[in-house]
C-alpha cells in the first residue's frame, strides 16, 4: 500500500477536507463536552466543599477518554460516512473500474491518501477536542458556577499527567486508522444504486462507532499496564 | 512514470502478428452462477468488433474480463499474447493502459475539471509539461467535437452526449492499441447517437485501434463494426450448446438461421413475453 507516496495533490485535498473542515465541529463537541462536565459534577462536589477541584475530573476525563472517543465518533459520522458514500458512489457509477482500467491502483489512489489524512490528523483534532473541552469547562465553572479561577487552574494542573495526554493521543491514531479502514472498505464494496451508498455510509458509522468502543477498551487495558509498569509508585491506575 | 516505459511491455508485439485479443474456454461465474461459459474467440488487430445480445446475456462481463477487470473463473484471456491472469500486479497497469475504456454513462470522475479527466491517464501515466498536457488535452477535446469552453466545467454541468464524447476523449489520450465501447449510445437522442458513431468510425480511421463495441443499438453494430458476435443468456441454453448464437459480418445478419439472432436484429418480441409471464409464475 505505501511502496510509492501518493501524490502531495491528492493528500492536500484530503488533508484539506478530513483535518481543516472537521475543526470547527470537533471544536464544538470538546466545548460542550467540557461544559455539560462541568455542569454535572458541580453539585456532587459542591457537596463536599471540592468545587475548586472540578477541573481534575473534567480534564482528566476529556484527556484520557472523552476527547479521544468523542472526536473519534464526531469524525466517523462526519469524515467516515462521507468517505463511504464518496467511495461507494464511485463504485457504483464505474469510477473505480475507469481509475483501474486506466492503470491507476484505486487502492493507492484513493484509499491511502484518505488513510494517511485520517491517522495523521485525527489526533490532532483530538488534541483541539481536548483543549476546547478543557476551555469550556473552565469558563462553565469560573463564569456559571463562579468558582475561583486561580484555585481552580491550580488544581487542574494538579489531576492530568503527561501520561493522560499520551495515552488519549495514541488512542486516537487507532481511531483514525479504524475510520480510514473501516469507511474505504465499505465504500469500495458498496451495493448498487442509492440504498447501496446509503447502507454503506450508515454500516461505515456503526461499525467505526463498534470498533472505536472496543479498541479503546482494549488499548485502555494495554495503557494501564504500561502506566503500572512505569510507574509503580504512581498511586493508582490511568483508568 | 514515463511514456517510454509505459510502451515497453508490449512493444516486441507491436508489429508482431499475433492477434489483438485471444480468449480461450473463458466461463466467469458470480457465486456459482456461470454468466459467460465456454468462450472461444480471437480478435485481429484493427479489427471493430461488436458484441450484442439481449440484457443480461454476459456482455458487460464479457467487455470487462477483456481488459482484465473481471478475472475469469476458467480459461484465459490474452492481449498481444500476454494472458493478464498471469502477468504480474506490477505489469498489469502497464498492460492496462494500452486499453481505452468508454463506460456506458462515462464514468467521469465527478470531484474533477473536464480537463482534469482527461488529463488524468496522462498525468497519472506519463511525466510532461503543462504546456504539452494543455496540448494534448485540447487536440483531443476538439477531436470529439468539443470547444476548448468546455473544459473547466464539472462534468455534472454538460449533458449526456458531451460526457460520452469527454469519455472517449479521456479513452483516447493514451493512444491505445485496444478501445472498448460499453454502450456507447444508449440513453442518447438519435442525431447523438449517429455522433457517437461517426466518431468511433473516425477514431478507427485516425488511430491503428482494435475496438470492442457492446451495443443493443442494430444501427450502431451495423455502422461501426466488422464483425459482429451475439451472445445468448447462458440461463437459457443447454448445458452443451454455444453462448455465442452469431459470429459474422453485420451484412449476413438479416440471413442468420438462427431464428433467435433474426428475432433479435428485427426487434420482435416473439414468445418472450410468454416465457417471461412463464418463468415470473414458476
Amino acid at each position: 500500500m505505501f511502496t510509492r507516496l501518493p501524490r502531495p495533490g491528492t493528500v492536500l485535498i484530503n488533508f484539506y477536507q478530513i483535518g481543516v473542515l472537521s475543526l470547527p465541529v470537533v471544536a464544538l463537541t470538546g466545548t460542550f463536552i467540557g461544559m455539560v462536565l462541568a455542569n454535572q459534577s458541580y453539585r456532587q462536589f459542591q457537596a463536599i466543599g471540592l468545587e475548586s477541584h472540578l477541573g481534575v475530573i473534567i480534564n482528566t476525563s476529556l484527556v484520557r477518554e472523552l476527547g479521544p472517543v468523542l472526536a473519534a465518533t464526531m469524525l466517523a459520522g462526519r469524515v467516515g460516512s462521507a468517505m463511504a458514500a464518496v467511495l461507494g458512489t464511485m463504485r457504483v457509477t464505474e469510477q473505480i473500474d475507469a481509475l483501474t482500467a486506466m492503470g491507476a491502483d484505486p487502492i493507492h489512489y484513493l484509499v491511502v491518501p484518505r488513510f494517511l489524512a485520517c491517522i495523521l490528523l485525527i489526533p490532532a483534532l483530538t488534541i483541539m477536542a481536548d483543549f476546547m473541552g478543557i476551555v469550556g469547562g473552565y469558563f462553565y465553572s469560573v463564569i456559571i458556577w463562579d468558582i475561583d479561577h486561580a484555585a481552580y487552574l491550580n488544581h487542574s494542573r494538579e489531576g492530568v499527567v503527561g501520561f493522560d495526554l499520551f495515552g488519549g493521543i495514541f488512542k486516537s491514531f487507532f481511531f483514525g486508522a479504524i475510520i480510514a479502514l473501516v469507511s474505504c472498505y465499505q465504500g469500495f464494496n458498496c451495493e448498487p444504486g442509492a440504498e447501496g451508498v446509503g447502507k454503506a455510509a450508515t454500516s461505515s458509522f456503526v461499525l467505526s462507532f463498534v470498533l472505536i468502543l472496543a479498541i479503546d477498551l482494549l488499548l485502555n487495558i494495554l495503557l494501564d499496564q504500561v502506566y503500572v509498569a512505569l510507574y509503580p509508585s504512581g498511586g493508582g491506575s490511568l483508568i | 512514470m514515463n511514456a517510454t516505459a509505459t510502451q515497453t511491455p508490449l512493444e516486441d508485439d507491436a508489429a508482431g502478428s499475433k492477434p489483438s485479443i485471444e480468449v480461450r474456454d473463458l466461463t466467469v461465474a458470480f457465486g456459482g452462477q456461470p454468466i459467460l461459459k465456454d468462450i472461444n474467440l480471437t480478435i485481429a488487430r484493427g479489427q471493430t468488433l461488436a458484441i450484442i445480445g439481449e440484457s443480461g446475456c454476459g456482455k458487460t462481463v464479457f467487455m470487462k474480463t477483456l481488459v482484465g477487470l473481471i478475472a475469469p473463473t476458467i480459461g484465459s484471456v490474452s492481449f498481444c499474447g500476454k494472458d493478464l491472469a498471469k502477468v504480474s500486479q506490477v505489469e498489469l497497469p502497464s498492460i492496462r493502459r494500452r486499453f481505452g475504456f468508454v463506460f456506458q454513462n462515462a464514468a467521469l470522475f465527478d470531484s474533477m475539471s473536464i480537463f482534469d479527466n482527461v488529463a488524468f491517464p496522462l498525468t497519472q501515466n506519463e511525466r510532461i509539461s503543462d504546456d504539452e498536457l494543455d496540448e494534448r488535452v485540447f487536440k483531443h477535446l476538439h477531436e470529439v467535437g468539443l470547444p476548448s469552453a468546455v473544459a473547466h466545467k464539472r462534468p455534472s454541468e454538460i449533458s449526456g452526449g458531451m460526457r460520452k464524447r469527454v469519455g472517449l476523449a479521456r479513452a483516447l489520450i493514451l493512444k491505445p492499441d485496444l478501445i472498448v465501447y460499453d454502450e456507447p449510445t444508449t440513453g442518447l437522442d438519435p442525431i447523438m447517437s449517429d455522433v457517437i458513431n461517426e466518431l468511433i468510425l473516425d477514431t478507427r480511421r485516425r488511430y491503428p485501434v482494435t475496438s470492442v463495441v457492446v451495443t443493443h443499438d442494430m444501427h450502431t453494430a451495423r455502422k461501426v463494426s466488422d464483425r459482429v458476435l451475439m451472445f445468448f443468456p447462458r440461463a437459457r441454453i443447454g448445458e452443451d450448446d454455444s453462448q455465442i448464437l452469431f459470429d459474422g459480418s453485420p451484412s449476413d445478419l438479416e440471413h442468420a438461421d438462427d431464428r433467435r439472432v433474426r428475432q433479435f436484429v428485427r426487434g420482435e418480441a416473439g414468445d418472450r413475453l410468454n416465457e417471461l409471464t412463464r418463468e415470473a409464475g414458476s
